[in-house]
């Protein structure tokens, strides 16, 4: 984007006097304060997909133990179906 | 541009809609000391404006991309989960049922010793170590 591109705002910034002295100039000074954003942003990003690396890290590892979680269940499940059909069968309940 | 009289230690300019974008986006308040730590920042990478603003770009691409791998495998997992909570209830279900049945088995007579036995085992599995799902 150039700086003609750049749409003016009424929101005004406060700069330290001195470091605009050693700046020199209005235009200088707002090109400074963008390029340290875009700095900032780049650190922030690197942060934003760290994070999300992480958290994608912890969703492979469900993936990989939600199966197995589910298999356990489903035995349990056979299990206790088949115990049902004992204590019944014990009780002299007809099914 | 005009210039507002400066104050003692600070003078007010007029800044671009694209900076309080970014400090909006950065969640990030531009007051005179976060001012000062930002033109210090930027004078430091003058000379790489180019460099920066590169890597704005590929990282924006890195981020998309790891945010829709990420959404895919969310999804697949919310599935996944739902499956495994659907056969854990299913579980504690028939167990809590299992439970009552074996509390009416102890009340009865029963006919032989292999079916003392059964019942033996069930009432310690459904009474006597009894844990819910």
């Amino acid at each position: 984007m150039n700086a003609g591109d750049e749409r003016r705002s009424t929101h005004k910034l406060k700069i330290p006097i001195d470091l605009y002295e050693e700046i020199g100039s209005q235009e200088k000074t707002i090109r400074l304060i963008k390029i340290g954003l875009l700095t900032l942003k780049v650190s922030h990003l690197e942060q934003e997909i760290a994070d999300l690396m992480k958290r994608t890290e912890h969703q492979k590892k469900k993936t990989a133990e939600l199966p197995c979680e589910t298999e356990r269940f489903q035995q349990l499940l056979e299990e206790a179906l088949q115990d049902g059909k004992t204590l019944e069968k014990l009780l002299g309940k007809k099914r | 541009m005009k210039l507002h009289k400066p104050t003692a230690k600070s003078i007010q300019v007029k800044t671009s809609q694209e900076i309080v974008d970014l400090a909006k986006e950065l969640n990030f308040s531009l007051d005179l000391n976060t001012a000062r730590k930002v033109i210090r920042l930027g004078i430091e990478s003058l000379n790489r404006e180019a460099e920066v603003k590169l890597a704005l770009k590929k990282l924006e691409e890195e981020k998309e991309r790891l945010a829709s791998s990420f959404q895919k495998i969310a999804l697949q997992n919310s599935q996944l989960e739902a499956k495994c909570i659907g056969t854990r209830s299913q579980f504690g279900k028939v167990s809590r049922d299992n439970r009552v049945l074996a509390m009416h088995l102890c009340a009865r007579t029963l006919r032989s010793m292999r079916e003392e036995r059964l019942r033996k085992e069930l009432v310690r599995k459904y009474i006597m170590n009894y844990r819910s799902a």
